[in-house]
């Protein structure tokens, strides 16, 4: 092997997962598909897919989930069971993120969709994830009858290795029952998980953000404020968690927008580095509310911020007026938008911002 | 109507599971019988505070046809309500007070399961008991399938409780001597009762002298020698280890050589000086990787199979405290032991690092010994901070590879920051230490460290520049000249990440299928038309000064091509199919034009 790919390999099982591994790996798999080395070309793919997922903006687990199923398409007859327990894990990384990219058709998504339910049937696993991506699918297209068979089908199907994170399958009933608004149930489903009998990589990280929503848009700031003080340290340093961000910079742009400006400064980095678009669709827009909030609050037009330098409008003294910030997310949300609504033929993501603004000045209490 | 039915348990099935499936090895039987009799002589203590002969005593009884182990203990006993409602419902604990239901916290067991873990390598548990608190003593016999008999015997016997158990097939390795004085002074030779173990008449004491978290006489050699005699290995050094939330007193041994954030942890935690596993991993904080640990601790929770720790408030502060411990080692010997501390550092980097961009004042203890990647060789911290005003760095590796040549050339200092946790140390530097100006350099920046050309020298340049962004256009590539050292190199190859981005996604979409690759068009078309690399000629290069007297202009587009191709080579970026063609098309050219000469 490779002395310059060899010590890679070795520096990279040192590093702790993180998006500092994903150029890492990257390099690695230049280096191993120049060598032509299968089980490192699917074993560095898998882990990339892994850590641009649970660390990154998930663009490069769509870029590299392609060439990884064709790698073990083609070598069908050298690859072993994980691999191909690995290659649908890798499905469903991409299918749990494929609507955050416009740049992806409806019809690509559901065509990657069927492929991964013919290969469960190959394979003989279940179709409970099939069903529950399908489920999470309609939610996003809010289309209320057709996730509710769906859940049904999922319901009925057995867990195996594809559905073996109960936490995970919580978070997803969670999702479900806050989406018919049967707020109930979601809590009932979410009570292992906040009784830390549960618990994954992700949850509940991502169980308290869709409570806080949920509490922030019925008005319940008492509620949501609890959330916020045990759950904003889950996130706050993992930039996958961007679009997670919405409850916390709405609560603020209700309640107290002076107090929303650190996880604006704190975070426009994430969304400045990000190429996922769903989630700078949220961060930007959950922004833009809050500086039109400040804008009402105080008269200070100007204001002092430690922003990243690759910041388009970035100002070596730390002066900003809050007139360009308010533009810059607002072209930045309208724009992205506009995109979403393009390739969803429906006004689901206007609406989204509509309904942000709706909120924000419904509930203001400033 | 509506009507409530009890559930119906297999009792043998679930037996097996908890027996069998519980717990990892078999040989943790001989812990939890250790842990039922020191709990059973603790018990006798409270009830009687003069009393202090406890004392265990295992035998192993050999003949000709089997074999059986005598686990004996001079405890407090059952009476026989004890029996029925403890030893025979599973999931009720024998530690539990009758009266109150409660478990004394001096006792390590809780959960009423540890004698079934003898059904692992006995058919039969047999157990006599004799209370202090009743004249009659009663033999149980319990069976794997659920069903359980009690015999009275009447009295005479000593007080205490004795378990036998009868060799099963497949578990002979258990039942034999060596093997047996081996676990139990793996699993009991902390414990402050002593442990005795006889064969053929001849009984040894197994547990000697006090266990090394109180023995504070111990010198630094001694406590170094017992982790190497614990752990198999050598180590840097040892660090005291407390906490008082979870009770804890112990040592972290350094480990000499470098190990990774996911490699097994394997501490040897005690619980209530009782050895109760190798396998938790979420007792130090996460960074705490490159330490061993011998701890033992008195308050927290083991969970039911005993191989961790419920992840409660009392074990994050535990973690808290023990990282508090080890920082606290750190910072001390910053100052009275900094070769050490460099060699810690040189070996547990990452680990070093990740504590230096959590926290401030370990950052500046930590900074001058950390080891940096740079276009002038490796640097410390110490010489970065103190030799150079100015400090430029990338924040990729690739960034690094594709100029580090150029600084290294200039004898200018480039960091490597595309290492974990390299950017955040260089970037909180001018936080830290005031005065010290840091910069991330990208592609652009190095266009400007190289020397523009004279006019005179664009006009000799002119028609390879122009050639070149022809021949180049169809790769996203754009050509530029310039001044730059080393002189050798006779092309400069940078690309920015979204270029690199688009080029990776050019690639893949070559190299799959259409069905799977479709899904990356849409990211193609977005980056189409706009994202450049960029190779930039060496006006100081003999090739390239040729080059530019070159007339033949085929000549001249096939050597662009190879040299395009060859800096892509060189920064081992792979090829795709029309710069394999090229590749291919300028070598025969060049063979042909050789040849035509």
């Amino acid at each position: 092997m490779n002395g310059q790919l060899d010590q890679l390999l070795d520096l990279i099982c040192e590093t702790p997962d993180g998006s500092k591994k994903i150029p890492m790996l990257e390099e690695a798999i230049r280096l191993a598909d120049y060598e032509n080395i299968l089980p490192l070309q699917l074993d560095l793919r898998y882990d990339l897919i892994y850590n641009s997922v649970f660390y990154g903006d998930r663009l490069k687990t769509i870029t590299t989930f392609p060439r990884y199923l064709s790698l073990i398409d083609d070598n069908i007859e050298k690859v072993n069971e994980e691999d191909i327990l690995h290659q649908l894990w890798g499905f469903k990384y991409i299918l749990d993120h494929v609507v955050d990219f416009y740049q992806i058709s409806w019809s690509k998504i559901n065509s990657l969709t069927q492929e991964f339910k013919n290969r469960c049937i190959q394979y003989g696993y279940s179709l409970r994830y099939y069903y529950e991506i399908k489920t999470k699918h309609y939610i996003y297209l809010k289309k209320v009858e057709e996730a509710k068979a769906s859940f049904d089908r999922y319901w009925q199907c057995t867990k195996d290795q594809l559905s073996d994170c109960e936490a995970c399958e919580l978070d997803f009933h969670v999702d479900y029952y806050l989406f018919i608004n049967n707020y109930d149930r979601a809590v009932k489903a979410a009570k292992p998980i906040f009784e830390d009998k549960l618990h994954c990589k992700e949850v509940p990280h991502i169980t308290y953000p869709k409570f806080l929503l949920y509490y922030v848009k019925q008005g319940r700031f008492k509620e949501a404020k609890e959330i916020i003080d045990k759950s904003y340290k889950l996130i706050q340093t993992n930039q996958s968690f961007l679009e997670y961000l919405e409850g916390y910079i709405t609560y603020y742009a209700i309640i107290n927008p002076i107090m929303g400006i650190k996880i604006f400064t704190n975070h426009l980095k994430w969304a400045l580095d990000s190429r996922n678009e769903r989630h700078k669709l949220v961060f930007f827009t959950t922004s833009w509310q809050l500086w039109e909030s400040l804008s009402t609050v105080s008269k200070k037009k100007e204001y002092i911020l430690r922003l990243p330098e690759n910041t388009p409008f970035y100002s070596e003294k730390g002066k900003y007026k809050i007139g360009d910030l308010i533009s810059y997310c607002k072209k930045q949300a309208m724009l992205i938008a506009a995109n979403f609504d393009r390739r969803d033929g429906i006004g689901n993501a206007l609406d989204y911002i509509n309904s942000i603004k709706a909120n924000v000045s419904n509930n203001k209490r400033w | 109507m509506k009507k409530d039915y009890l559930f119906k348990v297999n009792l043998g099935g679930m037996i097996d599971i908890l027996s069998n499936h519980l717990y990892s090895n078999h040989h943790v039987f001989i812990r939890e019988l250790l842990q039922n009799s020191v709990d059973a002589i603790i018990a006798r203590q409270n009830a009687d505070s003069s009393w202090k002969e406890g004392k265990i005593s295992i035998n192993l009884i050999e003949d000709s046809n089997s074999k059986t182990i005598v686990f004996e203990d001079n405890g407090i006993g059952l009476i026989e309500e004890e029996i029925h409602k403890f030893i025979s419902i599973l999931g009720e604990s024998s530690k539990k007070d009758l009266t109150s239901g409660k478990i004394h916290e001096d006792f390590i067991g809780h959960f009423g399961i540890g004698l079934l873990s003898c059904f692992m390598v006995s058919e039969e548990i047999n157990l006599v008991t004799h209370s202090i608190k009743d004249t009659e003593s009663y033999h149980w016999i319990g069976k794997p399938d659920g069903t359980y008999s009690i015999k009275a015997l009447g009295g005479g016997l000593d007080y205490g409780t004795t378990v036998y158990l009868r060799f099963k097939e497949d578990c002979e390795n258990y039942y034999d001597i060596d093997k047996i004085f081996q676990l139990i002074k793996y699993y009991g030779s902390a414990l402050p009762i002593p442990i005795y173990l006889a064969n053929n008449g001849v009984e040894v004491k197994v547990n000697e002298g006090k266990p090394i978290w109180e023995s504070e006489k111990l010198n630094e050699n001694q406590i170094l020698a017992m982790g190497q005699e614990v752990f198999g290995e050598e180590f840097i050094d040892y660090i005291p280890l407390e906490s008082k939330a979870g009770q804890v007193k112990g040592f972290a041994y350094i480990i000499g050589h470098k190990v990774g954030p996911k490699a097994k942890k394997s501490h040897r935690i005690y619980l209530k000086n009782m050895l109760l596993t190798e396998e938790v991993d979420n007792i130090l904080p996460e960074w705490a990787f490159f330490v061993k640990c011998i701890m033992n601790t008195n308050s927290l929770r083991p969970t039911a199979s005993r191989e961790g720790f419920y992840e409660d408030e009392i074990l994050a502060e535990t973690r808290k405290e023990l990282g508090q411990c080890i920082v606290k080692y750190l910072t001390a010997i910053a100052t009275t032991d900094t070769k050490k501390l460099s060699k810690i550092v040189e070996i547990h980097d990452l680990a070093i690092k990740s504590l230096a961009v959590e926290n401030d004042s370990l950052y500046k203890t930590f900074f001058d010994y950390l080891l940096f990647q740079t276009s002038q060789g490796t640097k410390t911290g110490f010489e970065l901070r103190t030799q150079y005003y100015r400090l430029q760095y990338t924040d990729t590796v690739e960034k690094f590879k594709q100029i580090a040549p150029i600084f290294t050339a200039q004898k200018k200092l480039l960091i490597n920051g595309g290492y974990v946790y390299i950017t955040e140390i260089i970037e909180k530097l001018p936080d830290v230490y005031t005065g010290q100006w840091v910069e991330l350099v990208d592609n652009s920046d190095v266009m400007h460290i190289m020397e523009e050309l004279t006019y005179e020298e664009e006009e000799s340049s002119f028609k390879l520049i122009k050639v070149a962004n022809v021949v180049l256009n169809k790769y996203k590539c754009q050509a530029d000249i310039k001044h730059f050292k080393p002189t050798e190199l006779p092309v400069l190859y940078t690309i920015d990440n979204d270029a690199m981005l688009y080029r990776d996604l050019l690639e893949s979409r070559e190299k799959t299928k259409d069905s799977f690759g479709d899904i990356l068009d849409g990211f193609i078309n977005e980056f189409e038309g706009n994202s450049y690399s960029n190779l930039c000629f060496n006006y100081d290069n003999p090739v390239i000064q040729k080059l530019m007297n070159l007339t033949d202009e085929d000549a001249l587009k096939n050597c662009i091509t190879l040299l395009y191709v060859q800096s892509l080579l060189m920064g081992h970026y792979p090829l795709r199919n029309n710069e394999m063609q090229l590749l291919n098309d300028g070598i025969i050219s060049l063979v042909e034009w050789g040849i035509n000469k």
